[in-house]
């Protein structure tokens, strides 16, 4: 059985029985100071764990029936101010969720100026009032104090609660004031994003040439999970859109374009603004599906680094209008060094091993990492350099991790025993970028992924793992990438002629010129990342 | 004033655990155990009622515990004369019970999606445990509480039903993580049938509640083309409308990866018929062709959504359909558009010519407010000085609002005023207007269209529909437009006789649709434009061959 799901059950279950116990306490028990313990206890644990599901509101809502029960008892027969006390409680306890429903979306936001994030989610000291009444009943009962005062003090905080909720919903919620902090800065472009958690990198490898457009822009994510990784790698501002109305909010009228860096789900509420240009960057460029996505017909423009990133969807039978496609290069490997390393007297040849993870799907899996050891093992008997780098999904695939370590384990060994210094673990994926790992390198071996495509700009001699069943004609049918790679069946079987081509004859490497202009655009090296801004900039 | 669903969320919710507030403060504080007791059966009224008007399960559940609480406490007093001193196993049963029906609320997210299909062959078994059945335990134990609350059961009868409760709740968690450790056998048996069943095509559906018709109303032509197939629905909700509504069989996939499993080697074709988010976990299969149908047809910006250019075919009645996409700006390769028609209007009679005469029976079906300000083209605002005007003129009026209308309030009032006139006209002159479920639940649209001989309408694609009968109509045009910009966003105007919002040329526009008529020719022409180049007497089958054509 999992373990998230007890922790899960004992999340749950923790709050529950604090909460009834208290309710009980405040019933049977002499000593109510037990139940204004528990009455802590249960906001306590909603806080550190429960926030405010339903599951919190349901406990919030038991205790504050308990403290409503202390507090009569304070007064027998019943007083008038037991039950102004109790029903002010329960307005506030349970008026929290309607607050939230009438007030709408609460923005989120960072980088807004004007806008302290803060301020503008000002309603949500509702949400606080819900426990911090519970507690300050649950202790008035504890102590025995004047019913009257407390019942004073708490219809004075259901009434705030209340006017909150009548304020937000005048206001027609918050999201106007943040549409006209936004608006004021004039913003000519946006990029959306709508991606699971772990692929903000994704944006990430973006944004620095978005900066580079040079005109003031939005970034405008569809899940609050993305807000933190983001919003600390930027200085631009930053909103959350949840759903498609609020996203409306954010297409202010000096906007011309969105871009875009994924197939997100949620692209398609975007698109239908048909006042902006659509511009699709993808975050990657191989030959895998993701960038022959059929989704991405619904762009305005698809910019793509070469020819190969138009043709890849042709050979895949999917009609896309030709005049959507832009080649505008991809900026993100001008810091790859083009030509032969310097490289001191006597040091051997570096090969970096870079696989790529296994996708989502099984026609997607084009990881090398089962037959990693016998790449490694190879390598290291040639008496080369590696720098391994794999995919940072990989970490996630319980068989993938098994191999990495395998990998890592031989490289420690051979560093070890011949002082060769290769380079792997958190020093090659975590210390260097891509770019770094293919300056130090005079060689890939890499996989059906966009590291081999980005390696061809260094100009430098490359092998790609054919992974599949089908023989060399037909892998390049799918991936024409092979034609500019020498290319390593799975078997193993030519690993010795595959590794002379790449080390010793590189007789390929006109050819490989050739592919570098088709996949990667003909751009001069010293200007490569300007195709793609001032085609950026052309639709601004 | 308070908006509807304010209104709905407290009628749900926030009701329902106040009464349980009060009933446990009652019954916790005072001798009268009969009102605590009216107060808990209150609550059970209003959460049955609210489940029966469709509202979320976790509001209606809201008020659980506390009443779980309520009738606890009642019991207790009961059943533990004053003074008895503590007794703890009735503690621990009020305890468990509570945590059981808190818990149970939240059940449903711990479980793995669930196995739901409809009319397959293979047998899916029924299941004892659920979390359905769990919350109907609950109730029981709570109305059982609430008697011996009034009557005084001896207390071990609390502990016996706690006991009950706990125990069906440990047999819904195992047979939860029996499904999360040895993975959900009955959806081997699902997709073993629907390979069995062979389907040569998918229907793919992903929507709200309550828009099932939108796969309903293709449905009887897609089953006209002749081969097995089999509706895949993401959200459960859509299950028991479709399930009714055919004999294929009906699938719930709630992950994509349920969708993987649906797509057979016999499948060769994927009808989509509208443009959800969750379309695109589809589109990524390539061995089938995946046609986007919609579900209506109009010059409103759904019917030139740019989502659709994802799709290898797009099925469009008229040429019409495809000029749209152009005339907005938005690049669709000419060979994905195919022309089928719009086979749902060859319910519609053709109208012979010549001018209406003594008969004027007038429709108004006017649209909806949309989601979006660029999408309201509504005009129930402006329509009672048309109604005056067209009752003084002696028609008869069938009023047929779009069922969205009565989302909003202000709509939804002008509605009922238009209501009251017809309700009131045909009290004094006998005349047969028809509103209210005469016009929407009992009468389809087209059977409306058929009883009329004139249409007054909107922006919408009942304009073109009405086409199809080749009688005349009117457009009101809410926007600000001339009425040149008009039919320049909406071509359809130029078939239309076009009501300014103002309401400036209502006289003109009624002697044209109900005498003059110097439309018919622009109209004639349009039709085929809309709805393209088809005979009426076999207008379905142009799109029955072309979808079997692709099956």
């Amino acid at each position: 059985m999992s373990r998230p799901l007890i922790l899960a059950g004992l999340r749950w279950l923790a709050p529950m029985a604090t909460s009834v116990a208290a309710l009980l306490a405040f019933q049977y028990a002499t000593a109510r100071w037990h139940a204004l313990a528990l009455a802590a206890a249960t906001v306590g644990l909603n806080a550190a764990w429960l926030r405010n599901g339903p599951v919190a509101l349901a406990t919030y809502a038991i205790v504050a029936a308990g403290a409503a029960i202390g507090i009569a008892h304070l007064a027998t027969p019943l007083h008038w101010a037991v039950v102004v006390a109790s029903a002010s409680l329960l307005v506030t306890v349970t008026g929290e969720a309607i607050v939230e429903k009438v007030a709408g979306v609460p923005p989120r936001c960072a980088h807004v100026p004007g806008v302290r994030p803060a301020v503008l989610t000002g309603p949500r000291v509702v949400e606080i009032a819900g426990p911090a009444t519970i507690i300050l009943s649950a202790g008035w009962a504890a102590i025995g104090a004047p019913v009257g005062v407390l019942a004073t003090i708490l219809a004075v905080v259901a009434g705030y609660c209340v006017a909150v909720a009548a304020w937000a919903r005048r206001q027609g919620g918050r999201w106007p004031r943040l549409r006209a902090a936004v608006a004021s800065g004039e913003p000519r472009f946006m990029v959306h994003f709508s991606a699971p958690s772990s692929d903000a990198f994704h944006l990430l490898a973006w944004l620095p040439y978005l900066d580079r457009i040079g005109a003031p822009y939005v970034v405008v994510l569809r899940e609050a999970h993305s807000l933190r990784p983001i919003a600390g790698r930027t200085r631009v501002p930053v909103v959350v859109c949840p759903t498609s109305q609020t996203l409306s909010h954010m297409v202010t009228p000096t906007m011309r374009a969105a871009f875009y860096v994924n197939n997100g789900a949620l692209n398609a509420h975007c698109v239908r603004f048909r006042e902006l240009t659509h511009i699709q960057l993808l975050h990657g460029d191989s030959d895998k599906a993701t960038s022959y996505n059929p989704v991405t017909a619904m762009f305005d423009r698809i910019f793509v680094a070469g020819q190969a990133g138009i043709d890849r969807y042709r050979i895949h039978g999917l009609d896309i209008l030709a005049d959507k496609f832009r080649i505008v290069g991809r900026p993100q490997v001008e810091s790859i060094q083009v030509g032969i390393r310097a490289r001191p007297q006597g040091e051997p040849n570096t090969v970096l091993y870079a696989p790529t993870w296994v996708g989502t799907h099984d026609e997607d899996n084009h990881s090398s990492l089962p037959i990693a050891p016998a790449i490694t093992n190879a390598l290291l008997r040639r008496g080369t350099l590696v720098v391994f780098r794999p995919h940072p999904y990989s970490a996630h695939d319980p068989a993938s991790a098994r191999r990495i370590a395998q990998v890592e384990a031989m490289l420690a060994d051979d560093r070890a025993r011949t002082r060769r210094m290769h380079v792997f673990g958190d020093a090659a994926t975590q210390g260097l970028t891509m770019a770094e790992c293919a300056n130090l390198s005079d060689a890939l071996i890499g996989d059906v992924s966009a590291v081999a495509s980005d390696y061809l700009y260094s100009e430098k001699p490359l092998a790609i793992v054919n992974m599949g069943r089908q023989p060399v004609e037909e892998f390049a049918d799918s991936f024409p990438l092979a034609l500019a790679a020498s290319v390593l069946r799975r078997d193993l079987s030519n690993l010795d002629e595959v590794l002379d081509e790449l080390l010793l004859s590189d007789s390929r490497r006109a050819e490989r010129l050739k592919w570098k202009t088709y996949y990667l655009g003909p751009f001069p090296h010293e200007t490569y990342a300007d195709a793609f801004l001032d085609e950026a900039r052309s639709y601004l | 004033m308070l908006p509807q669903k304010f209104a709905k969320l407290f009628l749900n919710a926030v009701l329902p655990t106040l009464l349980a507030a009060v009933a446990l403060v009652v019954f916790a504080m005072t001798p009268r155990t009969w009102v605590g007791a009216l107060l808990v059966a209150g609550v059970l009224v209003a959460g049955f009622a609210a489940s029966r008007t469709g509202a979320r399960i976790r509001h209606v559940r809201s008020s659980r515990p506390l009443l779980a609480a309520a009738a606890m406490v009642g019991f207790g007093r009961t059943a533990v004369p004053e003074g008895a001193g503590t007794d703890l196993a009735l503690v621990i049963a009020a305890v468990a019970f509570i945590v059981v029906v808190t818990t149970q609320s939240v059940l449903a997210t711990l479980m793995p999606d669930r196995t739901l299909a409809a009319n397959l062959a293979g047998q899916v078994r029924r299941h004892v445990f659920t979390p359905t059945r769990m919350d109907m335990v609950n109730l029981g134990v709570v109305v059982v509480l609430t008697v011996g609350a009034l009557t005084s059961f001896p207390s071990w009868v609390a502990d016996a039903l706690a006991a009950v409760a706990a125990a069906f709740f440990l047999g819904v968690c195992a047979a939860g993580l029996r499904v999360r450790i040895r993975g959900d056998e009955d959806w081997a048996i699902v997709k073993d049938a629907v390979k069995r069943h062979h389907p040569r095509f998918m229907i793919y559906f992903s929507a709200p509640p309550e828009t099932e018709y939108h796969v309903s109303m293709w449905l009887p032509y897609l089953e006209r083309v002749g081969r097995p197939f089999l509706i895949v629905v993401r959200e459960a909700h859509s299950l028991p409308v479709l399930a009714a509504a055919t004999k294929s069989p009906v699938v719930v996939c709630e992950t994509a990866d349920r969708v993987e499993d649906m797509v057979v080697p016999s499948l060769k074709a994927i009808f989509y018929v509208n443009n959800a988010p969750k379309n695109i976990q589809v589109i990524r299969f390539r061995e089938q062709t995946h046609v986007q149908l919609l579900h209506g047809d109009s010059d409103k910006p759904s019917s030139y959504n740019p989502v659709t250019a994802v799709f290898d075919k797009i099925f469009v009645a008229g040429q019409a359909g495809i000029d749209r996409y152009a005339k907005n700006g938005i690049d669709i390769p000419a060979q994905k558009f195919t022309i089928v028609g719009r086979p749902q209007v060859e319910a519609i009679q053709v109208a012979p010519a010549g001018p209406i005469g003594e008969r004027k029976v007038v429709l108004y079906a006017p649209t909806w407010k949309g989601v979006y300000t660029d999408m309201d083209h509504c005009s129930l605002r402006v329509a009672a000085p048309i109604f005056d005007r067209l009752l003084q003129r002696g028609a008869t009026i069938i009023f047929r609002p779009h069922p969205y209308a009565e989302r909003d309030r202000e709509s939804a009032a002008h509605k009922w005023a238009l209501d009251r006139m017809l309700a009131q006209d045909a009290a004094r002159t006998g005349r047969r207007h028809i509103w209210g479920q005469a016009a929407t639940k009992d009468m389809s649209f087209f059977d409306c269209a058929n009883a009329s001989d004139a249409m007054v309408s909107d922006v919408s694609s009942v304009a073109s529909d009405y086409l199809f009968s080749e009688k005349p109509f009117a457009i009101v045009n809410m926007g600000s437009s001339t009425e040149e910009e008009f039919t320049e966003g909406f071509p359809l105007g130029a078939a239309a006789h076009v009501l300014r919002a103002d309401l400036k040329n209502l006289d003109e526009v009624l002697d044209d649709l109900l005498d003059a008529d110097p439309k018919r020719d622009e109209r004639l022409k349009q039709k085929t434009y809309y709805l393209g180049p088809f005979p009426a007497e076999e207008y379905a089958d142009a799109f029955v061959e072309e979808a079997r054509r692709l099956t």
